[in-house]
């Protein structure tokens, strides 16, 4: 039979995955690139995170802690697949891109995606079209080029720049 | 100086692919979405060897990390709310098949299948040829259809607006016989319903065969995910795995050495399913021919009816 403990421990356990869930599909997908197996590696990741609570200094980011597991988990899932995996440094520095938004949200308030939000309101019709295609849509730049009657070489080099524009502007201070 | 500072091109990549990864998570960030994730977490933490027994240490850190929960998923959702019941254009499908021997059923009406045949939403086929059919749609998903399976197409996919809008996906419903879904080349979700199951599944090739009493699945590649009505609980099934869903909602992974009579029915099924790449292949070229020729009849038509001065 489950103890009060245990099932208190479960709630509370919950409630931090609802808390942090998406920021840690959002580091996953930068590393996997796409969600499905981004979603196996942040549940994998969670159920270890759970076994091991008790080694988890509470005083650190609980966040940064299992997007460490994550890392892990993303470095075993290439090499089971036989696949190359994303240069160590490269994975460091979106583990550090990821630290720096969730420092943001701690001293600013407010969340990466309520800010992102708010960047993809900028973007003018075609631009936001774009990036709905090739993040939500997986299009390719060929595909997007049809659609939109450019060169597919134009559609990478605006895409770089809208890339450029995203980041410029999550990277503001937000404004009261 | 950090490592960073030496590689300012490593740092774009990775600056690139942290808000690429944010891009991708914040469209899947819906109510419902994110309720489904939770309780799949939850279930796996439940479950299995995640079920350890609550050391005092370990019971300690839950509650200080619990104590210092900011909740934001008030103001996440107040920027993330699902926008369903709006679709763009819904993708476009053909009937590919070699032999006669099926009905396509539509608004009340039956006709025979014929090979190049545009299907819609809302299509019931039977197919009783000793062939496979073969539905080809436009975003590269391929069914195949067993001899002696019935399914309804109940929807097509359709081009996403925003991305705040409801995950598009196709739906197809399978009341017996075999399908073979190929995922592999799509990037839209596709869910089969069987029964009193839906099987999901995304970039992935699995076949289903369902009879009477069972339905059995078997994944070639990618992973599917099954969820029964009334359940919270989601399998996922990968790649060289199967999974037998039986008539009073048990769930049985990776039977390698299935009971006789499991045994017979999963062979006669896979007789059923005759088709294979070489039959499709013949097939598409078949078509693309017929498409040529014609082109070249029309052509011929306009230079006929050119008038000679």
């Amino acid at each position: 039979m489950r103890s009060s403990r245990e099932s208190i421990a479960e709630k509370l356990f919950e409630a931090m995955v609802r808390e942090h869930h998406q920021r840690l599909l959002a580091f996953a997908c930068s590393l996997t690139g796409e969600l499905n197996t981004a979603e196996d590696l942040v549940q994998d990741a969670l159920v270890i995170s759970y076994r091991k609570l008790g080694e988890f200094d509470s005083s650190r980011d609980f966040g940064s802690w299992v997007r460490g597991i994550i890392k892990m988990k993303y470095l075993e899932y290439m090499r089971r697949r036989r696949e190359i995996p994303l240069d160590n440094l490269v994975v460091e520095q979106i583990s550090e891109v990821h630290q720096q938004w969730d420092g943001d949200a701690r001293e600013e308030g407010g969340d990466v995606f309520q800010r992102l939000a708010g960047c993809l309101e900028k973007l003018e019709s075609v631009s936001r079209g774009m990036v709905e295609m090739f993040y939500v849509k997986n299009a390719r730049s060929e595909d997007i080029a049809r659609e939109y009657k450019l060169q597919p070489a134009t559609v990478r080099k605006r895409l770089e720049r809208i890339r450029a524009g995203l980041r410029y502007c999550l990277e503001q201070k937000p404004t009261a | 100086m950090d490592a960073s500072d030496e590689n300012p091109e490593k740092q774009d990549e990775a600056g690139d692919l942290a808000l690429g990864g944010l891009l991708r998570a914040f469209a899947k960030n819906g109510v419902e979405q994110n309720q489904a994730f939770v309780n799949r977490v939850m279930l796996a933490v439940r479950s299995g060897e995640a079920k350890g027994k609550i050391l005092s240490g370990h019971f300690g850190a839950i509650l200080a990390l619990a104590a210092s929960l900011v909740v934001t998923i008030g103001v996440l959702l107040a920027v993330t709310g699902i926008e369903s019941g709006t679709r763009g254009n819904p993708s476009q499908a053909q009937l590919l098949v070699s032999s006669p021997g099926g009905l396509l059923m539509r608004e009340g009406k039956n006709e025979y299948l014929e090979n190049g045949m545009k299907l819609t939403e809302g299509d019931r086929l039977n197919v009783f040829s000793p062939d496979a059919a073969y539905i080809e749609f436009d975003d590269e998903f391929l069914l195949e259809i067993g001899s002696g399976s019935e399914l309804e197409l109940k929807t097509f996919a359709s081009e996403r607006k925003s991305l705040r809008q409801k995950q598009p996906c196709h739906e197809v419903v399978l009341e017996k016989g075999v399908v073979m879904a190929d995922l592999t080349s799509c990037s839209i979700r596709a869910n089969v319903f069987v029964a009193d199951a839906r099987i999901s599944a995304y970039q992935a090739r699995f076949v289903v065969y369902r009879n009477e009493n069972s339905i059995f699945l078997e994944v070639e590649a990618g992973s599917v995910r099954i969820v029964r009505d009334g359940s919270a609980e989601v399998v996922t099934v990968k790649t060289h795995e199967n999974c037998l869903l039986g008539k009073d909602g048990a769930i049985a992974l990776n039977i390698n050495q299935p009971d006789e009579e499991t045994a017979c029915f999963i062979s006669a099924l896979k007789s059923r399913l005759p088709a294979n790449d070489r039959v499709y292949q013949e097939l598409r070229f078949q078509l693309d021919k017929r498409a040529r020729v014609d082109i070249c009849m029309r052509k011929i038509k306009k230079e006929k009816s050119i008038p000679v001065s």
